[in-house]
């Protein structure tokens, strides 16, 4: 009995995210939502980690189950500080820990969504060439195309629902507050992710949990000398 | 001159709710309306032949057991329209090569299904509930089974011109593409079956629904070319080789 009322709870904790009518209520009752958010992070982000690290060795899948929910958790809490200030400046009538729970349930939403999305994106390595057949660039880059979709689809719908949550807090500021939430995400998300590299394994490399030196460098200068390196 | 008009507004009155009764009668406008009546539902005992009945006229019974959380009782009999509708109809696709295609056409078919309905599942149980929906996993599952269920009826309402010409036509491309043809129109009417569930069901938007369509659809094309030769002659069971359906499908035609 009490077993089958927690999986209820957990359907209706789902559903409940997933609807945005519902999420400013969510939002001021708080009832351990954190640790709810944190565990859909957990599962949801392992689970589609190991889908991106298993076409390389299973070994990667076990490592990118741990470091891809890592990078959403430590985005979430490195930008909480800011984020909560941006919201207040911008006139949001939230405190920090609302601005932090309503970021947390937007990144477990897009763990949901991708979760979802991990038996299509495991179908899809059963078809790619091995990593040690002829076609194993082509399959990289195929590989790399479809998990950008997924994660740009993921992360849009993620971002709408943060937005309808964020219009009935904050009115017309929504739209600033979330472009603000988001620069500062994607900033140091970025970031993040190159630090915790790899995440899909490139074909020639060894299979490792970080790669040599992760803190040499950042996302930005890789970026500018690929600039430099194609203009000039 | 009174009296007149009122005879005029009440002829008025009698041939709009008369266009009224045409057009919910109209097959074009049976959008599924649970307000018809609520209460409707199937006896336990209902055979299969009402059920089919039920799935083709009056869908809206349907999701009334779905909002019940109690179509249960009639998944057992849906499972088994699917699965026989399927199998009957891959023995058509088997017919069309022979020898071991009778036998291992019909369960690529319906295995094939089957795995693509369940790696599609969790997706279109998040995208259903980001629409709006309050459903639970078992009440859409409910609602898969049944719009599967129209698939196979569909499927079977096909068999005969399949079969015409499965014994007409040599060439497999063309084969292939009657065969597709037939798929595309069935998974058209069982999806939109499922899509109307959702809506009545839901919050009515179906945006997601359609965007899971997408996803179904690759995944199924995928699926028939990675469990290929079905059609074709073959001496192997399944191919080793790995290719997309569009590279597949390329090839084919070249």
């Amino acid at each position: 009995m009490i077993r089958q009322k927690t999986t209820n709870n957990w359907e209706a904790i789902v559903r409940e995210i997933c609807r945005a009518q519902t999420l400013r209520p969510w939002l001021d009752s708080d009832s351990g939502k954190l640790p709810v958010c944190l565990m859909l992070i957990i599962i949801g982000g392992a689970l589609y980690g190991a889908s991106l690290g298993i076409w390389r060795s299973p070994l990667q899948a076990v490592f990118v189950a741990i470091k891809f929910p890592l990078l959403l958790l430590l985005t979430a809490f490195g930008t909480s500080l800011i984020n909560g200030m941006l919201a207040q400046l911008l006139r949001a009538q939230m405190n920090f820990y609302q601005s932090l729970l309503a970021v947390l349930m937007s990144f477990a939403l897009l763990a949901i969504l991708l979760a979802s999305f991990t038996p299509l994106i495991f179908f899809l390595v059963w078809h790619l060439p091995a990593m040690d057949s002829s076609g194993q660039v082509d399959a990289h880059r195929i590989f790399l195309l479809v998990n950008v979709a997924v994660i740009a689809f993921s992360g849009t719908l993620a971002n709408l629902q943060l937005y309808h949550m964020l219009k009935q807090i904050c009115g017309t500021r929504s739209r600033q507050i979330l472009i603000a939430w988001l620069g500062m995400n994607l900033f140091l998300g970025a970031q993040l992710s190159w630090n915790l590299r790899p995440f899909f394994g490139t074909p020639g490399l060894p299979v490792t949990f970080l790669r040599d030196n992760p803190f040499d460098g950042s996302f930005y200068e890789a970026v500018f000398i690929l600039i430099q390196r194609s203009v000039l | 001159m009174n009296d007149d008009k009122h005879i005029n507004e009440s002829n008025q009155t009698d041939t709009t709710q008369e266009l009224k009764i045409i057009e919910n009668d109209h097959p074009i406008n049976t959008k599924p309306n649970l307000s018809k009546d609520p209460t409707r539902t199937l006896p336990k005992q209902a055979t299969i032949m009402h059920l089919i009945d039920t799935l083709l006229k009056e869908p809206y019974i349907l999701y009334n057991h779905v909002k019940r959380n109690d179509l249960h009782t009639h998944l057992s009999k849906l499972i088994l329209i699917f699965t026989v509708c399927v199998f009957a109809y891959g023995i058509i696709v088997g017919s069309f090569s022979g020898q071991i295609q009778w036998i291992s056409a019909p369960l690529k078919i319906f295995f094939g299904t089957c795995l693509t309905v369940l790696l599609c599942f969790p997706s279109l149980y998040i995208l259903s509930s980001l629409s709006g929906t309050d459903l639970r996993p078992t009440q859409m599952f409910a609602l898969l089974c049944g719009s599967l269920a129209i698939i196979g009826i569909l499927l079977i309402g096909f068999a005969p011109i399949a079969f015409v010409f499965t014994f007409s036509i040599n060439a497999l491309p063309f084969m292939g593409t009657i065969h597709l043809l037939v798929w595309g129109v069935s998974l058209y009417f069982g999806l939109h079956w499922l899509t109307n569930g959702i809506a009545e069901l839901g919050s009515g938007n179906t945006q997601m629904i359609r965007i899971w369509a997408v996803i179904l659809l690759v995944t199924l094309l995928q699926m028939s070319t990675t469990l290929r030769p079905i059609l074709g002659q073959s001496d192997i069971l399944l191919t080793a080789e790995k290719k997309f359906f569009l590279a597949y499908w390329f090839d084919l035609l070249s």
